[in-house]
């Protein structure tokens, strides 16, 4: 031991250990605070969009792969998994939660889209009922014709 | 006694690549969710992400190129996660450009509805 300690590439060797070790316990408090707080940031959309009746109503797949992507993420942190696969696991979560939600949105307006362009059509004939009429009782009233219908 | 040192320093070095190799060899290249997110960026392309969700789109497509950059240098691990990160961010590209075309053209036909140009809409007179 006496003679291994003496020799300088073992003084540098465990000198880098010791650095490593050191490095690791100083960065391993701030990157497991990120690790949770990139996990609860994943969480809290999932709540939000699972809380909502459009998106469990119009985007039940969608929510049901947000909800597999978070237990993938909270299974790599149970597992002790390394903090970039954590960090990306959380991240895909998050970001299907947000595509949960976008297609609850596009499926509402879907559904306004059909009602408006249905009320769009009938009020299109009603206006052209009722210029129709409008010339009619021009032409009873003055003996002319003052309306011709262009469609 | 250097010399044995020496000779420890380069077995652990030697020993530190094969484990970094070995990490390496675990994950296969990631070809295949790599063309996946291609697939996913043009799909939002295609779908005027570029305009209509451009912060999302470029998210996508930046990640996209570094997801190839990693692969080519052999970083599989990297390459990995950012195809994967791409995909989901072409994801909501795409659903967000459909979503903002959908409420223009739904703004588009409200507006047209209360055009007030357009002849007034009474009742009939029987009624």
């Amino acid at each position: 031991m006496r003679r291994l300690t003496a020799m300088p590439g073992w003084h540098l060797l465990s000198g880098l250990v010791l650095a490593g070790l050191v490095g690791t316990l100083l960065l391993a408090g701030p990157a497991g605070a990120q690790e949770a707080a990139t996990i609860a940031q994943a969480q809290h959309a999932l709540e939000a969009a699972r809380s909502s009746r459009a998106v469990r109503a119009l985007a039940a797949p969608e929510l049901d792969a947000a909800e597999e992507a978070l237990e993938r993420a909270l299974a790599a942190r149970d597992a002790g998994r390394g903090r970039a696969e954590i960090e990306h696991l959380a991240y895909l979560a998050l970001r299907r939660a947000a595509i949960a939600r976008m297609h609850a949105r596009e499926r509402q307006i879907a559904r306004a889209l059909e009602s408006l362009a249905a009320a769009h059509a009938v009020i299109g004939e009603a206006r052209v009922l009722e210029a129709a009429a409008a010339g009619r009782r021009r032409t009873a009233t003055f003996g002319w014709r003052t309306y011709r219908p262009t469609a | 006694m250097t010399f044995c040192g020496t000779i420890g320093a380069r077995r652990l070095a030697l020993l530190g690549m094969l484990l970094v190799l070995a990490a390496c060899a675990s994950v296969p290249a990631p070809v295949q969710e790599v063309a996946d997110a291609e697939r996913a960026v043009q799909a939002a392309a295609d779908a005027d992400a570029s305009t209509l969700a451009p912060a999302e789109f470029e998210k996508a497509r930046g990640k996209l190129e570094a997801a190839k950059a990693a692969l080519e240098a052999q970083q599989h691990v990297q390459a990995l996660q950012l195809a994967e990160q791409a995909t989901v961010d072409a994801e909501l590209a795409q659903i967000t450009a459909r979503t903002e075309e959908a409420e223009r053209s739904a703004a588009a036909i409200r507006a047209q509805i209360g055009n007030p140009r357009g002849p007034v809409i009474r009742p009939a007179a029987g009624s």
